[in-house]
């Protein structure tokens, strides 16, 4: 807890981490709001030939716009869920990585903590703030979406079952996953910037499901979600145990300090 | 006799080829101030984290306060405090916020930490400067809290690794004087350094490392109390009533004689009388009376840590 509390006063006055990390949901989430905001104000013809490319025809009798914003917001999830996996990412490089640039490993390595509790605090460190943010995003983001969606409901469409589902078990699995692996990557090289370079690289084939799935070539439906959280949860427990085993003293000490 | 507080048989570490350390034999006593010496690459700093539990030894057994630094090494690093060459503070935390940070790893109290806190950084002298962020402190100032950061815990054994390396005079001379306020506090501390100065100064007795021929590692060349070190090694002032250089080869040809310069009419000669051998003394006088010189007067000299240092690198090197 020490670890954890010293990590995130760090954090917290790190003007150039505190702008990296709400760069990300600053971007991201007006894009999506104003396109809600398009699909509610469209005709109900472009909203059928954009449904005609999303799933070659539209739902007889059904609004197409209704129709149309069902699946934007749809395609959103795996939009937003870059966040929780690639925030963690920042800090974690930072923190770790950091340490041994900034000289501070050696007091801490000869502390009587335990590998296991130096990379558990260090990634509890990354992945607390980074979760506070998915879901203080969320939050902002689910008010945009169900004011510029009013108008055609008539009541609030967040949270559903699926965002909330990804907002509650799979946001705080990817954080956790995002860190794990940038904690692994860390205790190998002794930069921070290589170290977030290599680690962000985990964004990239998500992020290629994500643009399939916005183009259309994807349907990711519930069980790609539910597989999604099993394939993480099955790659944090992993790669948090090789991760303690690989955060050797011996290592680091020989080869960074 | 209490127990050795740090003792070590034929340590030895390796890093991949290259031995860094091998055959290490030491004892320190619990409450002694003891020198590591040796010059860059002797293995000082392998044999300090071996000691702090940090490393693991390839060879050898080591135990530090008690406890095996292999087997205990996490019971050693709770009973030892590490002075690090760099003070490796976070420079965005304040310096009390280094301090309470290290206070609750090692588990103190919050209470207990904050008037450990308050004491050490009075003594210090860096109250005033508590709420200052480390990374805007003098060097001097963030080795003093580093200082603070390894005496936390209230460790039964001190390493200093370097602790003035890279500071100017002044700031080197207050932290000198932090730990000759430390070595009176009864602790065992280890100071690790190749200011020979400094090991003077503060240190009781001394070992000396020197590094081994190609990847054989830094070895152990001697480990005695200063005075012991000292022993047999002496040096005279010769003045004579011409010049001095063309004798200095007549001094130099003395068994026991490990130098002899000239200085204008002066020649300064450095001995070693090996195994409790009578002073060379009056055979450096004979040898240059015989080669011709008028000896006004002898004055002996004082040997500094540094000759007897020097001689037993030089010695040893040579065996």
């Amino acid at each position: 807890m020490a670890l954890l509390r010293k990590d995130l006063r760090e954090i917290g006055r790190s003007r150039g981490l505190l702008l990296s990390m709400s760069a990300l949901p600053l971007t991201m989430l007006p894009v999506p709001i104003f396109l809600v905001w398009m699909g509610v104000h469209a005709s109900k013809g472009d909203a059928v030939n954009l449904l005609a490319f999303y799933r070659g025809a539209a739902v007889a009798g059904a609004d197409p716009r209704r129709e149309v914003i069902g699946v934007m917001i749809r395609n959103c999830v795996g939009l937003f869920l870059v966040m929780p996996l690639f925030i963690p990412v920042l800090i974690a490089a930072q923190s770790v990585a950091g340490e041994k640039e900034r000289r501070t490993i050696e007091p801490l390595l000869a502390s009587p903590l335990s590998a296991a509790e130096i990379v558990l605090g260090k990634s509890l460190a990354a992945v607390v703030p980074a979760l506070g943010i998915t879901w203080t995003a969320f939050v902002l983001f689910a008010v945009g979406v169900d004011w510029a969606a009013r108008p055609l409901y008539g009541r609030p469409l967040l949270p559903d079952a699926a965002w909330s589902f990804a907002v509650l078990v799979l946001a705080p699995l990817l954080c956790f996953l995002g860190n794990t692996v940038t904690v692994l990557v860390s205790s190998r090289v002794g930069d921070s910037r290589l170290a977030q370079q290599l680690s962000a690289l985990l964004v990239v084939p998500f992020l290629a499901i994500v643009t399939v799935q916005f183009v259309g070539l994807l349907f990711a439906g519930p069980w790609f979600f539910v597989w999604l959280g099993l394939g993480a949860a099955v790659l944090d427990a992993a790669l948090f145990a090789l991760a303690v085993r690989l955060f050797d003293r011996q290592r680091i000490l020989s080869r960074w300090s | 006799m209490p127990p050795a507080a740090i003792a070590a048989r034929g340590l030895g570490k390796r890093f991949g080829a290259k031995r860094a350390v091998s055959g290490l034999d030491l004892e320190v006593a619990p409450g002694e101030v003891f020198g590591l010496l040796g010059p860059n690459g002797a293995g000082k700093t392998t044999t300090l984290r071996m000691l702090a539990g940090m490393l693991r030894p390839d060879e050898g057994t080591a135990s530090v306060a008690g406890f095996d630094v292999v087997a205990g090494s996490r019971e050693v690093r709770t009973r030892v405090g590490l002075l690090t060459e760099q003070p490796g503070l976070y420079d965005r935390l304040t310096a009390e916020e280094n301090l309470a940070f290290f206070a609750q790893l090692y588990g103190v109290p919050r209470a207990e930490g904050e008037r450990r806190i308050r004491r050490l950084l009075g003594l210090l002298g860096l109250w005033d400067s508590r709420d200052s962020r480390a990374g805007g402190l003098s060097k001097g100032m963030r080795q003093k809290v580093a200082i603070a950061r390894a005496l936390i815990h209230e460790p039964d054994v001190i390493f200093l690794d370097e602790p003035t390396s890279g500071l100017d005079p002044e700031a080197a001379r207050t932290v000198r004087e932090s730990i000759a306020e430390l070595a009176q506090s009864g602790r065992t501390l280890v100071l690790c350094t190749h200011n020979l100065y400094e090991a003077e100064r503060l240190c009781r007795s001394l070992a000396v490392l020197r590094p081994g021929p190609g990847n054989e590692g830094g070895r152990l060349v001697a480990a005695a109390d200063l005075e012991r070190l000292r022993q047999g090694r002496g040096g005279v002032a010769i003045a004579l009533a011409g010049e001095a250089a063309p004798l200095a080869a007549a001094a130099r040809a003395v068994a026991g004689v490990t130098s002899a310069e000239a200085d204008g009419r002066r020649l300064e000669v450095s001995f070693a009388a090996a195994g409790g051998a009578p002073s060379p003394v009056p055979e450096i006088v004979a040898a240059l009376v015989a080669a011709g010189a008028r000896v006004e007067f002898v004055v002996p000299r004082a040997v500094a840590l540094e000759d007897a240092y020097l001689a037993l690198v030089a010695e040893r090197g040579a065996a």
